[in-house]
């Protein structure tokens, strides 16, 4: 008898195929192609990570783990793909871990996250706070507060508007003074709010229907779509789930939409404006640990999925976004389940090449 | 020597195995219709059915039939009972107190239309009497909720519902619509109901039981109705109705389903088959797996003899059983794919 884990991975090596020839056969042109190749190691290894892209650079925020001084650290690096080059720059004043980002007007957003307020404290106080940074001058800000705290949730721009979506934070009710963890009560959060860099306010929109954390999300053509994820705690003993929505901030209503190829969480993602690029992300139940490696683009228009050639380094944690004619992948973790604790925090930085340019680079 | 000592292993094991045998299938009488998408529940030792699927007529949309059998396991025999008054499919149903409860579900408003709008309702059947009583309605309108009864109360959780300002649309897979996080407490004595803790994973088609004044909520759909559309879980989460209270997540359950068949004997909760729908395939479950929530663990058992999802059931003395359904995943295969089977598994003592 196989067990669940294994009938999910055979069928995941009939799923790319399978997905391969649907790309080829239907898809035609629409499926991107390419190549994987290697660029400039990240300089500080990490994990639960997050990105964001100004002015046709790549931002990574975080430091979180082994590698991380006392555990959390608020390290901070610019990626020139001209130079292939990494810079330091100034490291966040609150270190986070499992923040939402986005870059937008010149700027990096970053938003909510887990915080450890003291230095013997728990890691995973879910917080909302929210800052900006400039790089002309180096420099951060903080900004007004999300309204609900939460860790793991996705941001993504449209029209000139933030919305933070999805994460981990705590019940109705319940105290909003501990460190969550697998054996602290807690929920993924359906929430949905929308920040505005011109007012520094805060608007509730209608939540998805999957709450959920460690997702995948970027914006589209003007709709909003949130991919896999986990859902019921924040932590990868929990399931994940393969369920695509997409919302529509005219309407403020959310659908469904085909599943992705894989259920998983902890993946690196971005857009080139026309297609959503999931990739890698964890796996753990009670037979198997696992790291993904495999590469999907999500295509609105058509509600498809193509299966592209997967990564060399399998991993989670990490981050993803598009610069010019690459996808790249940066640093993350090479095991699940290691709760930031264990070795294995990864420098790779590999990089989906397209052997024809998508659309207009856009912001992870 | 090694081939002898793999022999004396595989022995071992199997004589190991025997002394575990957790228990036995057993084939009884057959449900007199061969439909799916029972709603089902134990009182007084008889099993209930309620619902069924609409049929399809001359290639119009059919009605909900309103279904209601009574299966007596000292006879081995199924009665059919007078229609639901307010025929509705996916309802969510409990017994307590000599009475069967019969919440939400979904209806169809006119001849030939969808069946897929979800209603408020809620009923009272009495089996003695054949008869029945509307009480007053749930606070929000839901299909495919689970209903659970502790202390004489009952509370019902998830389901799905309209979309807010769609109330007049029918649930659809890819329309917009609410997987329900309500969590609301029926008080039969009172008649009345009270709002709780929100359940934290919205989910619909889940599978749900009662050990220890807790109830569990296992598997299910989130994300959308349909299990075309929505997505199949694992996920295991566990309410406290005292201290109204989610608690910490729990073991996964072995396989991802839904649309399946829950009973609870002696302080485990059973689940048999269901379905689930992928990215890459379609399928029907036969998994038996017992969920033990005083040590968090699970144990499959024997298959069930027919996967199938949308089949009725529950426990009765030692008897796990399970009636009906349908054998692909969804509706593929229309009627014909409707199986009056009812298998029984005879749970071991603990």
């Amino acid at each position: 008898m196989l067990s669940s884990c294994m009938r999910r991975a055979l069928a995941a090596l009939v799923a790319a195929p399978m997905a391969l020839g649907l790309a080829g056969s239907t898809a035609g042109a629409q499926a991107p192609d390419g190549r994987w190749v290697q660029r400039a190691p990240y300089p500080q290894p990490t994990q639960e990570i997050g990105s964001a892209i100004v002015n046709g650079r790549l931002y990574i925020l975080g430091a979180y783990g082994d590698n991380a001084p006392g555990g959390l650290a608020g390290w901070f690096n610019e990626y020139d793909p001209a130079t292939d080059r990494w810079s330091r720059k100034r490291d966040i004043p609150m270190p986070v871990h499992h923040q939402a980002m986005v870059g937008y007007n010149g700027k990096v957003y970053v938003f909510g996250g887990g915080i450890k307020p003291t230095p013997t404290g728990g890691n995973w106080y879910p917080t909302n706070r929210s800052w900006e940074y400039t790089p002309e001058t180096d420099s951060w800000r903080e900004i007004a507060a999300m309204p609900t705290k939460r860790g793991g949730g996705f941001a993504a721009e449209l029209g000139g508007r933030i919305y933070v979506i999805g994460g981990a934070g705590y019940h109705p009710g319940q105290a909003e003074d501990v460190s969550i963890s697998a054996a602290v009560p807690h929920r993924s959060v359906a929430t949905n709010e929308v920040y505005d860099p011109k007012t520094n306010t805060w608007e509730t929109r209608a939540p998805m229907n999957v709450p959920r954390n460690h997702h995948a999300g970027a914006a589209v053509n003007g709709k909003i779509y949130a991919i896999g994820g986990r859902v019921g705690w924040s932590f990868v003993g929990s399931s994940s789930v393969d369920t695509v929505e997409e919302y529509d901030p005219a309407t403020d209503r959310w659908r469904v939409r085909t599943r992705m190829l894989y259920p998983r969480s902890g993946m690196a993602y971005g857009t080139d404006g026309r297609l959503i690029y999931t990739l890698g992300g964890e796996y753990l139940d009670s037979e198997m640990v696992g790291v993904f490696r495999n590469f999907e683009a999500y295509d609105p228009a058509r509600d498809r999925w193509y299966s592209l050639p997967p990564m060399s380094v399998p991993r989670h944690g990490f981050a993803g976004g598009v610069l010019g004619n690459r996808f790249h992948a940066v640093s993350g973790q090479l095991q699940s389940g290691t709760g930031g604790g264990g070795p294995g925090s990864s420098p790779a930085h590999e990089a989906f090449e397209f052997e024809r340019a998508p659309g207009a680079t856009a912001s992870r | 020597m090694l081939c002898r000592w793999i022999a004396l292993i595989v022995v071992l094991g199997a004589v190991a195995a025997d002394a575990q045998m957790p228990g036995r299938w057993v084939r009884l009488a057959p449900v007199p219709e061969a439909n799916e998408e029972w709603d089902s529940a134990v009182l007084n030792g008889k099993l209930y059915l309620f619902g069924g699927n609409p049929v399809a007529a001359g290639g119009k949309q059919g009605a909900p039939p309103g279904l209601v059998f009574e299966y007596d396991p000292a006879a081995d025999r199924w009665t059919k009972k007078k229609n639901m008054p307010q025929p509705a499919h996916h309802n969510a149903v409990v017994g307590y107190n000599g009475k069967m409860y019969v919440f939400g579900g979904a209806v169809q408003r006119k001849p030939g239309g969808p069946t897929q709008y979800p209603i408020d309702n809620a009923w009272e059947y009495d089996p003695a009497a054949d008869a029945w009583r509307a009480l007053a309605p749930m606070p929000i309108r839901r299909m495919a909720a689970a209903a659970v009864e502790v202390g004489g109360k009952i509370y019902v959780i998830g389901g799905a519902g309209p979309w807010p300002g769609l109330e007049n649309e029918p649930l659809g897979g890819e329309s917009p619509h609410r997987i329900v996080d309500a969590n609301h407490m029926y008080d039969p004595a009172a008649n009345t109901w009270q709002p709780r803790q929100t359940l934290p994973t919205p989910r619909t088609h889940m599978y749900a039981g009662a050990v220890n004044g807790k109830i569990y909520l296992i598997g299910g759909r989130v994300g959308s109705m349909q299990v075309v559309t929505g997505s199949t879980t694992d996920l295991v989460e566990e309410y406290d109705t005292a201290a109204d209270r989610w608690g910490a997540v729990k073991l996964r359950m072995p396989t991802p389903r839904d649309g399946g068949t829950v009973g609870v004997y002696q302080g485990k909760i059973y689940v048999a088959g269901g379905q689930a729908i992928t990215a890459i395939n379609n399928s029907v479950s036969r998994a038996l797996e017992a969920y033990d929530p005083a040590t968090n663990t699970w144990t499959s058992l024997p298959n069930v003899p027919l996967a199938r999802h949308g089949q009725g059931g529950g426990v009765i003395g030692n008897r796990f059983h399970v009636v009906g359904g349908h054998i692909t995943a969804a509706f593929s295969g229309g009627e014909p794919l409707n199986v009056p089977n009812h298998d029984a598994f005879e749970l071991a003592a603990r």
